[in-house]
This record gives C-alpha cells, sequence and structure tokens, in this order.
C-alpha cells in the first residue's frame, strides 16, 4: 500500500476530485467551421416563412408571423446582436481555451470565443451553481459543464432574447441550451438541444462539425456603434395577422406544402414525410440561394 | 501504521470537508427569508418576492428604498436589509400606490430615521416634519390620491402608509449617497399615478409596474390609465437607460428594476415595448375593421405573447379590454 492510499483524507479528495479530471479531453485550439450542415441556414440565412422543423408551439409561430425583418434596423436593435445559440446557427469558426487555477492547475472554465455577432461562452467547471431566476440576463448567458466521460455538457441559462432561426423564430429569455462538446481526433461536434418554454412544445435539436486547424482563430469583434439604418426610433415594423407577404415564398420555391412550411413538432420527425408524399412534387434544379458552397477541400 | 479510530476520524473528517464544501457552494445565492436579494452595483441591490420587486440603494446618508413591498412582507423585508446594512433607512420613494408596493411603507418607515435628526427634540417638529422619527415617504401627488381619502370618507390605506413628502411636478430631484435621483412622474400609463426612479450614479432605474417582467402591462383605464401613455412611458425608459455599446459584450449597461419580475436591461424594456406596440397595432386594425371587443378577444390579438405575459388567468382578456378600451375612449 502506498502512503497516499493509506491516508483517508487524500483517499477522499482524490475519489471527489481526480476521476472527473482523468476524463477530461482537450477542447483547446483553433476550429474551423465545416459549414456542410444546414449551410443555408449559416450562410445567407434561411427562407422567409421557412419554420419546417421547428417544433413551435402556437405562440412560437404567432410570433415568428408577426415577424419583419425590418426589426433588425431599429436603432435599439442594431447592436443587440445575437444570443448563445448562434454559437449553433452562425457561420463562423471558434477558438475554445481553458482557463486554470494558477495554484492547482485545475481547468476553471472552457471558453468558446466570442465572434463580432455572438459574445464569449465562459463555461465554468468549478460546481457555481447558476444565478438566480431573478438575476440580469445577457447575450453570453450562463454556462455551467461537467464531464460526461469524454463528452463535455454545457448547460446555458440567463440567455437575452434571441432567434432560434433568422427568420423570425425566437428563442426566449427563458430558454436552457444544453450542448455537448464531443471531440473525435481533428474533428470537433456540438450536439446542441434547445428547451424553450415560452416558444417550443419540445426540444430542439441541432448539430455542427469544426475541424481541427493550424489558422490561428481570433477571438471577439468589432466595437458596435449604431447607425440611421431608415427604421425611426420608436417604430417597431411588424406584420398583422393573416398579412405577412412572405409566408409562401419557401412554399413556391421548394414546392414545400404549407402544414409542412408552417412548423410544428411534428414536422421534425421522419414519419412526416410519409404524410407528405403525395402532396409534394420535386421542384427544378435550384439556382439561386441554394445554400452554402462546398467546403474546401 | 494508523490505527482504526483515527483512520475513521480522518473519514469523518474528509467527508465533512467535502460536505461543508458543497453546502457553501450551493448557498452562493443570497436568500433571504424566502426573498431574492440580488445585487445590482456594489451599492445597490434589488429585492424580490416580496410583493413588488424593491430597490434598495445604501450609502453614507442611509439607505434609500423604492417601494416597500407589501405589508405582510415588511418584517422579512426588514431582516433582509439589515443584512445588507445597519444604516437606517431614510426614504421610501413610490413608484405606485398599488398595495404590492405600498403596502410595507409604515413599517419600513417607522424602522427607519428622519433626515431632520435636528428637530427629533421638538416633538411638534417630529410630528409635523419627521414622519414620527421615522423615513420619510416621498412620492408624486398622484399616489398620494389614491392612497387616501378626503376628510369623513374611507381612504384606500391608512394614514400611516401615506406619502410624507408628496410633489406635484412632473420631476423631484434629490441627491442621497453622494448620487443624483430623479423622480419622474409619467401621466396616463399604467394608471394616473406612475413614477420611475432614476439613480444617476448607479445607472439603475426602478420602473414601477409600467413594466412588469411577469405579465402584460394593468392599465387601469378607470384610474386614468392609458395604452398610449403606457407606450409613451416604456419610450422614455428605453431612451433614460443605455446599453453597454460600444464594447457590446463587457457587462450590461444601464440595469432596469421592472415592478415585477427578474432585473433587466434596455433590450429587456424595448422587447416589452415592442409586444405592447405590436398588440396596440394588432386590435387598432382590428376595431378599424369593425370588429367588436368579444370578436377580437376570440381573435386572439396577443397569441404570440400568451405563453411569456398572459400565464395569469384573465390577464390577456383584461389586457385586451384595456386596450380596446383606451383605443375607443372619446378623446
Amino acid at each position: 500500500m502506498t502512503k497516499t492510499t493509506r491516508n483517508p483524507i487524500c483517499l477522499a479528495i482524490f475519489f471527489c476530485f481526480s476521476f472527473p479530471a482523468l476524463a477530461q479531453v482537450d477542447l483547446s485550439g483553433s476550429w474551423a467551421s465545416k459549414n456542410h450542415e444546414d449551410g443555408l441556414e449559416r450562410g445567407a440565412g434561411p427562407n422567409p416563412g421557412d419554420f419546417t422543423g421547428v417544433p413551435f408551439n402556437e405562440s412560437g409561430r404567432a410570433k415568428a408571423l408577426a415577424y419583419s425583418q425590418s426589426e433588425l434596423s431599429m436603432p435599439e436593435r442594431i447592436c443587440a446582436f445575437y444570443s448563445q445559440w448562434h454559437m449553433m446557427i452562425g457561420t463562423f469558426s471558434v477558438k475554445i481555451w481553458n482557463e486554470t487555477d494558477s495554484v492547482t492547475g485545475k481547468t476553471v472554465a472552457w471558453v468558446v470565443g466570442a465572434w463580432e455577432d455572438r459574445a464569449q461562452m465562459t463555461i465554468w467547471m468549478d460546481g457555481r451553481p447558476h444565478p438566480s431566476a431573478n438575476a440580469p440576463h445577457s447575450q453570453a448567458g450562463f454556462t455551467t459543464g461537467v464531464w460526461d466521460g469524454d463528452v463535455l455538457t454545457a448547460t446555458t441559462t440567463h440567455m437575452l432574447t434571441g432567434y432560434l432561426r433568422r427568420n423570425g423564430v425566437m428563442t426566449s429569455d427563458q430558454a436552457t441550451m444544453i450542448t455537448h462538446f464531443i471531440r473525435h481526433g481533428d474533428m470537433l461536434t456540438l450536439a446542441s438541444q434547445l428547451d424553450d418554454p415560452i416558444y417550443l412544445s419540445e426540444p430542439y435539436y441541432i448539430t455542427r462539425t469544426f475541424v481541427n486547424t493550424p489558422a490561428l482563430m481570433n477571438s471577439g469583434g468589432p466595437p458596435c456603434i449604431p447607425g440611421d439604418e431608415g427604421v425611426p426610433e420608436g417604430t417597431v415594423p411588424h406584420y398583422l395577422p393573416g398579412q405577412n407577404p412572405l409566408i409562401d415564398e419557401v412554399m413556391k420555391l421548394y414546392h414545400i406544402p404549407r402544414e409542412a412550411a408552417i412548423g410544428g413538432a411534428e414536422t421534425m420527425y421522419p414519419a412526416f414525410r410519409d404524410k407528405l408524399k403525395d402532396k409534394f412534387t420535386i421542384p427544378p434544379k435550384c439556382t439561386r440561394n441554394c445554400g452554402a458552397p462546398p467546403p474546401p477541400n | 501504521m494508523m490505527g482504526s479510530s483515527t483512520f475513521a476520524r480522518r473519514m469523518w473528517a474528509a467527508w465533512i470537508l467535502i460536505v461543508f464544501g458543497a453546502s457553501t457552494i450551493a448557498g452562493g445565492q443570497q436568500t433571504s427569508g424566502g426573498l431574492d436579494v440580488v445585487q445590482v452595483r456594489p451599492n445597490f441591490y434589488m429585492i424580490a418576492g416580496a410583493g413588488g420587486n424593491i430597490g434598495v440603494q445604501i450609502g453614507v446618508d442611509g439607505v434609500v428604498l423604492v417601494d416597500a413591498g407589501t405589508e405582510g412582507a415588511s418584517d422579512r423585508v426588514l431582516a433582509a436589509i439589515r443584512k445588507l446594512t445597519e444604516l437606517p433607512t431614510r426614504y421610501i420613494i413610490n413608484t405606485g400606490a398599488e398595495p404590492d408596493h405600498v403596502g410595507g411603507n409604515s413599517k419600513l418607515a417607522k424602522a427607519g430615521l428622519t433626515i431632520f435628526t435636528n428637530a427629533l427634540g421638538n416633538p411638534n417638529f417630529t410630528n409635523a416634519m419627521t414622519n414620527g422619527g421615522g423615513a420619510s415617504i416621498l412620492a408624486h401627488d398622484s399616489i398620494l390620491k389614491r392612497m387616501s381619502a378626503p376628510t369623513g370618507k374611507t381612504s384606500a390605506f391608512p394614514v400611516e402608509n401615506w406619502p410624507t413628502e408628496a410633489f406635484y411636478t412632473n420631476r423631484k430631484t434629490l441627491r442621497m449617497n453622494d448620487e443624483g435621483i430623479e423622480v419622474l412622474h409619467l401621466p396616463a400609463a399604467h394608471s394616473d399615478s406612475d413614477s420611475f426612479v432614476f439613480f444617476r450614479r448607479s445607472d439603475v432605474v426602478a420602473a414601477g409596474d409600467i413594466f412588469d417582467m411577469t405579465r402584460f402591462p394593468v392599465i387601469d383605464v378607470a384610474k386614468g390609465g392609458s395604452i398610449q401613455g403606457e407606450i409613451d412611458a416604456l419610450n422614455r425608459l428605453i431612451a433614460l437607460a443605455i446599453p453597454s455599446g460600444p464594447f457590446i459584450y463587457e457587462g450590461i449597461g444601464t440595469y432596469v428594476i421592472p415592478g415585477h419580475g427578474r432585473l433587466c436591461e434596455q433590450l429587456d424594456v424595448v422587447n416589452y415595448r415592442d409586444m405592447v406596440v405590436i398588440v396596440r397595432d394588432v386590435i387598432a386594425d382590428m376595431i378599424k375593421r369593425g370588429m367588436t371587443l368579444d370578436q377580437i378577444k376570440e381573435a386572439s390579438p396577443a397569441k404570440p405573447y400568451e405563453t411569456e405575459y398572459g400565464t395569469e388567468p384573465g390577464s390577456t382578456n383584461a389586457f385586451v379590454e384595456a386596450v380596446y378600451k383606451s383605443l375607443t375612449a372619446k378623446k
């Protein structure tokens, strides 16, 4: 028996604090985004009225239908940018590093660097609790993490209202985002679940993939100073019920039946294709806004 | 070689270390008697759970409170403030005349200390000028009118709860704890007796029930409230607050304490204002198309916001009705 294992205090501390460390994977580095998944979403953005696969509740759908893109030009919103969910639907690459305790060397937090339109995500690993329900919210939100084997699972709360899709599908300030960071060699997959009691009837899931790169990814972005984009102060652009002129754009473009375009939990599942099989005709070859360019070799 | 009793003692010591450490981490949030005390700035707190939210500014002059919560929560509020400071409360500033904002006025004021301490030796001055030696209760005259009644009539609140310093202008200023404080009267919003309280150095605005994160705004048309006044007030609140630009991710700008619900910033007020404007526009369009109030209610004009602000039974209909009445009232 070694001296360490004969000392019960050391033994207890070893069992309680050391095993998670053994399971940790190094996530640090610069990670280039492979925008092959949801290319249109990450590039130009989804078509107006494309709510396919969004598990809306009635409020969520009504809010999306009232949305006008001109909202982004409101002076109060020009610099508001995105909530942390944008990490999953955005196009940029990420830089990840860990902050360590200078005495113990333990990882206090994993950090996913900011983009110009998304705040830094600090994933606290030191067991601190999430703030109270009455604490303020921010674009960054508040994130804690735990290792589950080789997978880092991060839970984000306290986000401000943001976009689930950039066509008016919203996330509320009561949403919870659970993101799994899964590293396989030089590949990093993020799998995220969004629970939102305000706008969704079921959780929404999305994944994205990055590849490790020697190219340095800088974190952060320029300061934001709002200019005049033509929407007068105090004006709130929106569409009245039944008057959104863009609602049938995606239906015409892709021959998608209305019941699929307007979303709902049912539209997430493979079985929904059976329901639509006689209502869908393949559209002509796409010539415009067909998604992101193919990834470089 | 370690004896078995020594081993057991050390095991207990190890577990106590681990358990104590864990409970210390879990106890990091400030709760006091079921109240949630949220630190806003180094010298500023928000107490939630006592009815309406209470703002607490602390400095060398003592404590300035914005609103007092319900009467039933007063003892717990006092205990929570005592945990923050031993300094006496000097002022209570009311944002409105609802029981969940002014119910605790009397108890909290009596537990405080007047700023007119040089008059304490004179009983006439004490009673007439200093609220019996307690803290002053400052509010717009419209709040005093809502809480009191003409002689011979029954008032909504006992006289001990009434404001002791009422002002008639649209803006009242004072300087406490080396900070300029503006009390801004908003006519015809949630009712005819609403105020914002703006702490200029702390960069905190207490908004009262004009901004309620837990429900649609309660617009009391019978008491002088109106949808346009509510929108005007929210626009003014947005103008008072500053977002965290140009370095948008470095902290939060102006903090806004809503009448109820979590601590907010400007973007939260923008979202709330947008909701009120959009529902107003939808109902105005329905009125223009000749729809009756019942037909409008049936058409769910506030549908996009019902899961967020309409969970309290009847609150959606009450809001729709108030907007309808406000829009159809004879000018």
